[in-house]
């Protein structure tokens, strides 16, 4: 193991593909790509499955195993379910609070067990607010294994779009918004309030021959349907690939143009912002 | 809001203070280290000094006269003979400046030691006590009876003091150590 104050590296778990990005003392240093011989999250993990993201995961990153760098890993949005519980009451603990998560979610749909993470987001007309995300435990237990199987020690494990959704913090959460977040198997939609806490976050699989008007399409549906519980959207931002065709299409159905983040992979969203 | 929700185990409770408790344990050792370093230094610096000492002394102690002890028979003679006088000189009981020192605390307040004959060898002392009150001078005789390092507590004598133009009781108090 050699100590590197500097350099860190992200990791984005796709569907079909894993990509790696290194970043040392503020700079890109390498970015690789590395297709899956079998997709992900499709049905119930299984070895061979494992067997080829760990396969990727050491072409791809070789040179981190064992190593004292921060690694950050990145999921596609779908694969995460998300929620905002109103609740009455906040448990006390912290695993009370995931027991909490994954009732609801068990509750509200799913199959199989679930993997759960959870914060407290304050109060909102006097109750307190629970933002929840939830992914199949199997194939949470799929990524962990195939990572200790490759010697890679992740740092955190997260969502794309929440890193999307951190990385541009400040900047989003100004007043109430939207945040499409766009990768190229998934993609997400956030949706926060005046005080920057996301109330409502959507994200799919992306389908073939989908294109951007498709999904500039879903986005504003959504939007609406949001808008129409009472609440606002005062702005709507763009990031991951694909930022400048997806905003042109986002732009068409508006009534106010987009703001463009920039044109990130997951990967090295997840390298910037841990 | 930053979202901080991670898919990852949390880490283990005692993780952070384990930390932090292993770099004050590190911070400890680099500074007993430092420590250490500085007085191999300083004692490297006294070394020759020390050095040139010891030549001096060893050259001293070679050169003194050396005085041959007397045989190992005639010393324990010798001992023997000390232990013995020590046994004849041997106090019985307590010093005068011990019993002094007890009997302060234990006197009443209207009751005045007018003298003390401590004879240690015999293990005993003579007291002279004195009081307007011989009810005082009971109840100083009862404390020293009760006192369980005393063998014998005894009134020799009682009577009355000439001083004039005031009338106080004395008492004559003998006392004996257990031996």
């Amino acid at each position: 193991m050699s100590p590197s104050s500097t350099e860190r590296a992200g990791l984005a778990i796709g569907r079909d593909s894993v990509g790696c990005a290194r970043i040392s003392a503020g700079k890109i240093r390498s970015m690789g790509e590395e297709r899956l011989p079998l997709p992900l999250f499709r049905g119930a993990p299984t070895a061979q499955a494992a067997a080829g993201l760990a396969g990727a995961l050491r072409a791809l990153a070789a040179d981190l195993a064992r190593r004292y760098v921060p690694l950050h890993v990145s999921l596609p949005d779908a694969a995460v379910r998300w929620a905002t519980f109103e609740l009455d009451e906040l448990p006390a603990t912290r695993a009370a609070r995931l027991e909490l998560t994954r009732f609801r979610f068990e509750r509200e749909g799913g199959a199989g067990e679930a993997a759960c993470a959870c914060q407290p987001l304050g109060r909102a007309d006097g109750k307190p607010l629970l933002f929840g995300m939830a992914m199949d435990a199997g194939w949470r237990r799929c990524i962990a294994g195939a990572l200790a199987d490759a010697g890679l020690r992740a740092w955190s494990l997260n969502p794309n779009a929440c890193r999307q959704f951190n990385r541009y913090h400040e900047r989003l959460t100004q007043s109430s918004g939207a945040l499409v977040s766009l990768a190229a198997d998934a993609w997400s939609l956030w949706l926060w309030d005046e005080r920057g806490r996301p109330r409502y976050v959507r994200a799919r699989w992306r389908l073939a021959g989908e294109d951007h008007a498709a999904l500039a399409q879903e986005v504003e549906r959504s939007i609406l349907a949001y808008v129409q519980t009472g609440r606002s959207v005062a702005r709507v931002f763009v990031a991951g690939t694909e930022t400048a065709a997806m905003g042109d299409a986002l732009d068409e159905r508006l009534r106010e143009p987009c703001t463009r983040l920039d044109a990130e992979p997951p990967a090295m969203a997840a390298a910037l912002e841990p | 809001m930053k979202i901080s929700a991670d898919f990852l185990d949390a880490r283990p409770r005692l993780a952070r203070p384990l930390a932090g408790a292993l770099w004050s344990l590190a911070l400890a050792g680099a500074l007993g280290a430092a420590w250490l370093a500085a007085e191999v230094i300083e004692m490297r610096d006294a070394r020759p000094q020390l050095e040139v000492r010891l030549a001096r002394l060893e050259a001293q102690a070679a050169g003194a006269p050396r005085a041959e002890l007397p045989p190992p028979v005639e010393l324990a003679a010798l001992r023997e003979r000390v232990h013995a006088l020590n046994k004849l000189s041997g106090l019985r009981g307590w010093s005068t400046t011990q019993l002094l020192d007890w009997l302060g605390p234990r006197l009443p307040e209207n009751v005045h030691l007018v003298s003390l004959q401590h004879r240690a060898r015999e293990g005993e002392a003579l007291l002279v006590a004195e009081s307007p009150s011989a009810e005082a001078l009971t109840a100083f005789l009862l404390r020293l009876e009760r006192e369980a390092r005393f063998d014998e507590v005894l009134l020799s004598k009682q009577g009355t003091a000439n001083a004039p133009g005031a009338s106080a009781v004395q008492f004559e108090i003998r006392v004996r150590w257990k031996s």
